[in-house]
């Protein structure tokens, strides 16, 4: 064998077993812990209950114009959810590493599917994000770096989709950042939306894993169009002053109208100051008060 | 005659080989050194140079700063934080038959009659309520974190400190320790800077703290009455991020185990926007509150 | 062996996602705290994800067709409580409770309790 042949043998060979620098491994199944926003990521948050979230007036709007039975239509029944969903639903994740075949290192990460979400392939190589006029989808695209032990992973090219499972909305300019900690077996997952059509600052929420040997599904259960009672070509809506819905957070919970709109000012403390004398506190949790019954058939 | 032309033509291979393999070993050497530089460049956190001499404190040792002034955003479980959650919900909360009951038993009035109305603002709790926090160094070991709702101060210890002792504490003695920081990959990572990598400042360091809270007094973890007992240990991790704006964000994971009242660990997460300037106009000391 | 251990291993990994939560919100979408009362035929069964329905009809006090989506859980949630695809078929009669939609045109209910008259049977309780 030449010196050239060999020479270049021993380098790839060195190149795949060079250690993953400033790299830690996020494979596996992450349970989640769905200690907050628990009914808000498993049974749905209430209709109109937007506080905390940093709504301009478009975004308000579009929310107050939605009608949940809108994803009963035929055509909306298995509507993906964007990347968000990874914090506004309650699914664990299954993360896996896709390598190279040439150089063995990770060409990208994927965070699989569940259900009405697709998969997030966290593309590690270098390759730019398309065009800003590049069609947009709901998995959209995702490029992601590593800063140290964190990767922080980047999509555009979204569609519209839900921020809340009620009618808040996100744009399709919207941009999602997503930062991924781990901490032993725990791991810490912070989404960042940014949305110049409907947000006025970034939306954060944030979420812990666990690591666990019970395995997460790759893709989830698939979802099966069907009837659901709407039916083709009505299109469920609210048109504006109508929702007659805006006092329900009121109704369980005191929580005054200006509050549930939403807005950036609900996320900060001195908001308090604002709402103390209009809050009233009810007599008890009438609904969704945690805890439940089991269910079977006899 | 072929014996002849074999001799040499073995001995020009001997040649051959010989040079072949001195290179090729000289190769093979000059590739491993670049290894090893690469790798104690990637661990070295802070691209490699001459360690310190002697130990350092955690001031100096710092592999992310939290000084300052901090604001909470709250976008998560509002109605249990931004006002007085209902009596009975409790949702999202692993709490134990014990628990239930005594949350059961809540009631806003006689808690602010009692006098001890701070039961919500242990640090089990007190990066949930709506608050500015101020982080400064009380000492070269020592990080004070300081609340303006409910006026609460905790300490986090770092190196070999050991709690004194005494009765237990609503802020309990906390242990810190710098952890983790992988290096500073900066943007781009193994793969180079990808086209859409957020504007501002690069990211802070991936080291994070870790704080260890014990002796706690026993208190509530929301407003309404839901128990934490004095037999609770707290493990927190605060994480230094920026936002897509560029503004620093600190992430608080809160894991809280109670043997008594909670059925496995509760994991909540709060963030904290940093506010700049080395005085904050909006710093409002209050007092603590049971109902509101 | 091997078909036990597959069958074993797809038991946990749908047992873990069993719970196939709603791509919209219970809270949003139905009256909840009420109960309303259908006496029924069954005119479909949909055993799907991410939920299961049942298409009902009755008639109103004027002998008029009204069809009912009932909402009730996954497939695979559903089957873990012993309802299966066939438990339910095109013609039965039967007795749901249910929370009502929040959108009277839709005719849509959450399911809260089944009775089947002919035969007894009967399932109750709560789904995600």
């Amino acid at each position: 064998m030449t010196f050239n042949k060999l020479s270049v043998g021993l380098a790839l060979s060195l190149c795949v077993t060079v250690p993953a620098l400033a790299e830690i491994d996020l494979s596996g199944s992450w349970a989640a812990i769905n200690d907050e926003d628990a009914m808000e990521r498993g049974a749905g948050p209430n209709p109109d209950d937007w506080a905390g979230i940093p709504f301009n007036e478009a975004g308000r709007a579009r929310a107050l114009s939605f009608e949940q039975s809108t994803i009963s239509m035929p055509e909306r029944i298995c509507w993906f959810q964007t990347q968000w969903h990874i914090a506004a639903g309650p699914f664990s994740l299954r993360m896996w590493a896709v390598p190279d075949p040439l150089t063995g290192r990770v060409q990208a990460w994927i965070v699989g599917a569940w259900e009405t979400r697709a998969p997030m392939t966290i593309w590690m190589d270098g390759r730019p994000h398309p065009s800003k006029n590049a069609p947009h989808d709901q998995t959209g695209f995702t490029t992601g770096v590593w800063n140290g032990n964190e990767l922080i992973a980047t999509t555009t090219h979204i569609k519209s989709g839900y921020i809340r499972r009620n009618g808040a909305s996100s744009s399709d300019e919207a941009v999602i950042t997503t930062h991924f900690r781990r901490h032993g077996d725990m791991m810490t997952v912070a989404l960042f939306m940014n949305d110049p059509v409907y947000l006025t600052e970034p939306y954060v929420l944030t979420r812990s894993y666990n690591l666990s040997t019970n395995p997460v599904s790759i893709g989830g259960p698939p979802c099966i169009v069907g009837d659901e009672g709407v039916e083709s070509g009505r299109v469920p809506h609210y048109l504006p002053g109508t929702n007659p819905m805006t006092d329900e957070m009121f109704k369980l919970y005191g929580i005054p109208k200006e509050a549930a709109m939403g807005g950036a000012e609900t996320m900060y403390p001195e908001f308090r100051d604002k709402i103390k004398d209009k809050f009233k506190l009810p007599a008890k949790c009438v609904r969704n008060c945690g805890g439940g019954a089991g269910a079977g058939a006899n | 005659m072929e014996p002849m032309r074999s001799e040499v033509g073995v001995h020009m291979m001997d040649q051959v080989s010989k040079r072949t393999f001195t290179r090729f070993a000289l190769f093979t050497a000059a590739l491993l050194v670049a290894q090893a530089g690469l790798y104690a460049q990637g661990r070295g956190g802070r691209g490699g140079g001459a360690p310190p001499a002697g130990p350092q404190s955690a001031k100096t040792a710092a592999p992310i700063d939290l000084t300052g002034y901090w604001v909470s955003v709250i976008t998560e479980d509002w109605r249990y934080r931004m006002v007085l959650p209902s009596k009975g919900d409790f949702q999202g909360v692993p709490m134990t038959p014990a628990a239930r009951t005594i949350a059961n038993a809540w009631d806003p009035d006689k808690e602010q009659a009692s006098g001890d109305v701070c039961k919500a603002y242990g640090a089990p709790a007190v990066l949930r309520q709506p608050t500015r926090l101020h982080i400064t160094w009380q000492d070269d070991n020592t990080l004070k974190m300081e609340t303006d709702a409910g006026k609460q101060t905790r300490l986090f210890h770092f190196g070999d400190w050991k709690s004194p002792g005494g009765p237990p504490t609503l802020q309990g003695d906390s242990v810190a320790a710098w952890e983790g920081g992988g290096g500073r990959g900066g943007r781009g990572g193994r793969g180079g800077a990808p086209a859409a990598a957020p504007a501002g400042p690069p990211p802070p360091a991936d080291a994070s703290l870790k704080v260890t809270t014990t002796n706690l007094k026993g208190g509530f973890l929301r407003k309404n009455g839901i128990p934490y007992s004095d037999k609770t240990t707290l493990t927190e991790y605060f994480d230094l991020m920026n936002e897509p704006t560029g503004e620093p964000i600190v992430v608080v994971t809160i894991v809280t185990s109670d043997p008594m009242y909670l059925s496995r660990n509760f994991v909540i997460s709060s963030q904290f926007k940093k506010e700049p300037g080395d005085t904050n106009a909006k710093w409002k000391p209050t007092e603590c509150s049971a109902k509101w | 062996m091997k078909t036990k251990l597959f069958v074993l291993t797809l038991a946990a990994v749908t047992l873990l996602g069993v719970r196939a939560y709603a791509h919209h919100s219970f809270a949003a979408t139905y009256l909840e705290g009420e109960k309303m009362t259908v006496q029924a035929d069954v005119l479909q069964f949909l055993y799907r994800n991410p939920h299961s329905f049942l298409q009902l009809e009755s008639k109103d006090d004027k002998g008029k067709s009204i069809t009912w989506a009932v909402e009730w859980g996954g497939g695979g949630q559903l089957g873990s409580q012993g309802v299966q695809r066939e438990t339910l078929r095109p013609g039965d009669h039967v007795i749901v409770v249910g929370e009502p939609g929040r959108d009277p045109d839709a005719h849509r209910m959450r399911m809260i309790s089944i009775k089947r008259p002919s035969d007894g049977w009967s399932w109750g309780g709560t789904f995600d």
